[in-house]
Parts: C-alpha cells; structure tokens; sequence
C-alpha cells in the first residue's frame, strides 16, 4: 500500500471525471494504491497515525478499482462522488435495485450508451456496474455485501 | 429477589436493535423510508440514533443495511461509545474492536474528524471488522492486527480516548446463546480475568495524560469486571474512576465486596447494567481518566 504521486492523483482524477463526471473528486482525501489497483480513500490525519503504528492492515476505505480502461467505484466510492456532478447515473426502482444489490444482471431502461454507470435508488447510491451493449448492467457488488435472493 | 429477575430475563429474547450511521445518512432520512418498508422503529431512551425494530432477522438482509446506512447492534452495547465523551479530532483506539460495532459508532462521534484504531488479535475476525468499517464508509479509521498487550509499550501516552471492550465469558448475554451458561466453569472467568488485567493496564499506559478509558465487558462476574479495575487502581495510581450515570436506564453501581475480596470505595463509580434493567444485554462499565503526575 503506497500513496499515489501527483502525476496519479492526476491521472486518477481524469479517469474519474471522464467517467462519472466528478473531477474534483475526493480532492482533500489523500488516496493509496494497493494491489490490483485497488484504490483507498482516507484522510491525511489517518496517514500520520498509519505512520506512527505497527502491524497496519489497511487505511481508510477501498474507493475503486483502477483499470487501464477505466474506473470502477465502488459502493463507498460512489457514494462520495458530488452527485450534482454525475454524468453516469441511472435511476433504479425498487426492484432493479434489489437485483443490483444482488450482483445480478439489471437491464436499464433509459441508457445513454456509458460502459459504466452509477446506480441511484431512493437518492442513495450503489456503487458502479459495467454495462454489455445490449445495455444490461453488471453490478460489482462484492460477494460479501451481495443481498441474498429469498 | 434479583436473581429470580435475572434468570428470567435470561428466558426472554433480545429485542433487534440498530444504529442509523450518521456518517452516511440521518435518521429524518432512513427512517421514514423502514416504516415505509413495513418496520416498526423506536428510538432507544438511552442513546442518540439508535432503535428498536421488528419484524427481527429482517433488517440484515435489507438493501439499507447492506448500504451501510444502518449498523445492528446490541441495544446497550451502543452504550460504550456514548459513554467515552469523544469530541471530532481526537486518536480513539478501540483495543478489542471485531467485529466493528463500537468502531463504527466511534467513527459516527468523531464525525470525519480525527482518527479511529481499530485494533484486534484475530486476524479471521479482523476480516468482518474490515468488512463492517467499509460498509460504514469510515475514511478516517486504521486496522491493525496486534496483541492488545503491547499497546502500552509502543504507543504510549499516544490516545485521547481508548476503549476496551474485554473479551469474556459473556453471561450477560446468555439469553442470545443459552449453550455460554452451560459451558461456563468459574476458572474461565479467572483465565479472562488475568487476560484483562494485562489489557486494562495496556490500554491505560497508551492514553494520554488527561485521556479516558472506557473498560466494558459484557460479562456480570466480578472477576472480569471489579476485580480488574481494582488491579488498574492499584498499579496505577494516577487512575481516577469517574462517575457513569447513563441517562433514562436503570443500572446498578459496582460491587464493593465479592467473596471476601474488598474493593476500593470508588468502585461504586463503576456500572453494572443488568438484562432487566434494559430488557437487552448486560453489561459492565468503568470510566478511568489518566490524571497527570501532579493530579
């Protein structure tokens, strides 16, 4: 786990305004690279305890996965995009969110062609999903969040 | 007679509590939209954002919960955090913290400001701890994965607050699990007694002069809970127990006598919540400030 350089932190931050529109994002955070291109969010105050103690595991919150083709947020990570901002977010019902949560396949109704998209239910966000041409949305909810089907 | 009360609020489940996380929503929010879905929410007398809910087992498989915008968790255990008077910007070290709920809470206090440590021996239950910190979304929170025993040597004076929530042999939640009161034999209480010992004087030696200890077990024997404070007092004597009065919760003060073992008189300051007293968990609460070579 390492903190990302400017010359990232710049890059990180078009990849995530491209995407999601947000450019300014998590501008005050200091942000980490950990394997994968697993991306954590926390604040500086955090790092100056990181450094003072032994046996740390992890910091702060896992925020996205950062691929060469792009950014996937996750639920924590989306949840802090400034949503007036947002150029990727579909609104879902309660059904469609239901099956997000699930991990499962959503087929959109009002997609505008973005490979990722943000889901938003009742106002609160859902973290990213890749979208297939047919404009069916895979949800990355992590296993151990997933809701269970009843 | 209290024991007969005791015994019999052992028979009785506990009630499904939860916290709203404040980190990510307000209850005006969340709320409104469980009652929608069906839930019947009450707010708890004794603590900020927290409630009763029924129907029970239902909530953790909402999209709420899985969202983080809601954290079960026991209806007095939400005590401990409360009780720890954490102002935004301090360094809190939950010492014990899987699987995260007081972790969580204290995060929800320090509200973005200052920096949580959530801090546990078990490296298979530092993984819900994890788990339950992201769900919570808490930026400003450390894991470490460490025998609370030695937070006294590396990082001393370091803490403003620190909370130890001791492992026990947890006869104050018997009603959850009736198999701990089968199992239970009095040398497991002395095996946990001389483990919080170490820990008790650990967490002490890490806080800063003029930080607070919260010690809590959810156990009601006097081995794990008044004998273990004593001994701080006794190693310590710059310990100062302060006094808990819990608001709109019955309680009772700590045992000043148990089988013959005497108790300094401040040990009164010391808090015993019984399962009658909240109709959920039990739990035991002593509050220690660091006071300065001069106080």
């Amino acid at each position: 786990m390492r903190r990302l350089d400017e010359v990232e932190r710049k890059l990180f931050g078009e990849a995530v305004g491209r995407t999601y529109g947000d450019e300014h994002y998590l501008k005050s955070m200091e942000l980490l690279i950990a394997g994968e291109g697993r991306v954590r969010a926390c604040t500086s105050e955090t790092l100056q305890v990181v450094d003072s103690l032994k046996k740390v595991l992890a910091a702060g919150v896992y925020v996205a996965k950062w691929k060469y083709w792009g950014v996937i947020l996750s639920v924590e990570g989306s949840q802090l995009l400034r949503e007036e901002n947002t150029i990727n977010t579909v609104e879902l019902d309660g059904e469609m969110a239901r099956k997000w949560m699930m991990g499962a396949p959503v087929p959109l109704r009002d997609w505008n062609g973005q490979k990722i998209v943000v889901g938003r239910y009742r106002g609160f966000m859902l973290g990213s999903a890749i979208v297939g041409r047919d404009g069916v949305a895979y949800p990355q909810i992590p296993k151990w969040r997933r809701l269970q089907e009843e | 007679m209290e024991y007969d009360r005791l015994i019999s609020s052992y028979e009785t489940n506990l009630p499904e509590s939860f916290r709203v996380n404040t980190l990510k929503t307000e209850p005006g929010k969340i709320i409104p939209i469980l009652e929608e879905e069906g839930y019947q929410v009450s707010p708890l007398k004794w603590v900020r954002n927290g409630y009763t809910v029924k129907p029970e087992d239902r909530l953790s498989h909402s999209i709420w919960y899985k969202l983080g915008l809601v954290y079960i968790q026991g209806a007095v255990s939400m005590l401990a955090a409360e009780l720890l008077d954490i102002a935004p910007g301090q360094i809190v070290l939950d010492m014990c913290a899987a699987p995260g709920s007081k972790s969580t809470h204290i995060a929800m206090l320090l509200k973005g400001r200052g920096v949580v440590v959530a801090n546990d021996v078990s490296t298979t239950r530092v993984k819900a701890l994890a788990s339950n910190l992201q769900r919570c979304g808490v930026l400003n929170s450390v894991i470490t994965i460490s025998d609370g025993r030695m937070f006294g040597r590396r990082a001393r004076d370091f803490f403003d607050r620190v909370l130890l929530d001791a492992p026990c042999s947890s006869l104050g939640i018997i009603s959850k699990d009736w198999s701990i009161a089968r199992k239970w034999r009095e040398k497991d209480s002395l095996i946990y007694s001389r483990l919080q010992k170490s820990l008790i004087i650990s967490a002490y030696d890490s806080l800063k002069v003029d930080g607070i200890l919260l010690y809590s077990t959810c156990t009601l024997h006097p081995l794990e809970n008044e004998d273990v404070v004593a001994h701080l007092l006794e190693k310590r004597p710059s310990a100062e127990l302060l006094e808990i009065r819990p608001e709109k919760l019955e309680y009772l003060h700590g045992l000043r006598e148990w089988h013959g073992r005497e108790y300094p008189p401040t040990i009164g300051r010391c808090i015993r919540i019984y399962p009658y007293h909240s109709g959920s968990e039990g739990f035991f609460f002593a509050k220690v400030r660091k006071r300065g070579e001069a106080g």
